[in-house]
């Protein structure tokens, strides 16, 4: 995780969790947040909850998260979520112009996007809505497609 | 090099993929059978790193 332009940043804290409830074998064993410093977040044997980590890494150009395998089916079975990514310094400029005032710590939250092969053009820009689908690892074919809120402020690149 | 489709930003941070055997990200919302159900996040299946 880098900032887009390079430059420092903070991460305060951040909620790592698993994948999908009925195949725990599949989610990462643990996942290192290392920039200096490393926390972990332990996923095996949670539960379909995420945990909590507050790494508090100030001023750092990176972060890796690093998953390590649940080796009960393969090497494939890494797979983790993020979500409230805690980010101190609201800049203001990526919201638009109807909020002024910077706020102090922000909420980093995945949200919706438009979707394009690499190398194209973004599909549906401008659109509401866009569709985003999880990939099957074992399977490698598309599933569990599901419409996404309106909102853009996520882009491939 | 990491091939540009491993990358996705995400209100002006970026996420790489940087090693693993991976496909892409994906945003995940409204999914019933998910850690935290309904809820919107990452979807991530392996390495994240700046390039």
């Amino acid at each position: 995780m880098t900032q887009i332009g390079g430059g420092a940043f903070s991460l305060m804290s951040v909620d790592i969790g698993g994948s999908f409830v009925n195949t725990p074998d599949r989610w990462a064993d643990h996942v290192d947040v290392i920039a200096g410093g490393t926390v972990t977040a332990t996923l095996d044997g949670h539960g379909p909850t995420y945990v909590h980590l507050t790494p508090n890494f100030l001023n750092v150009t990176s972060v890796l998260f690093d998953p390590f395998v649940n080796d009960n089916l393969g090497e494939n079975n890494n797979e983790f979520t993020l979500d409230n990514i805690e980010l101190p310094r609201f800049r203001a400029r990526h919201f638009g112009p109807s909020r002024s005032r910077p706020r102090r710590t922000r909420f980093l939250r995945a949200a919706s996007g438009n979707y394009s092969a690499p190398g194209q053009p973004p599909l549906r820009r401008g659109l509401a809505f866009v569709v985003s689908c999880l990939v099957d690892q074992l399977t490698q074919q598309p599933h569990h497609c599901s419409q996404l809120a309106p909102g853009v402020n996520l882009a491939f690149v | 090099m990491v091939p540009h489709w491993f990358l996705r930003d995400i209100d002006g941070y970026r996420f790489t993929i940087v090693s693993g055997n991976t496909l892409a990200f994906e945003i995940v919302t409204d999914q019933n059978d998910i850690v935290e159900p309904g809820t919107t996040k990452l979807f991530v299946p392996t390495t994240l790193r700046s390039p």
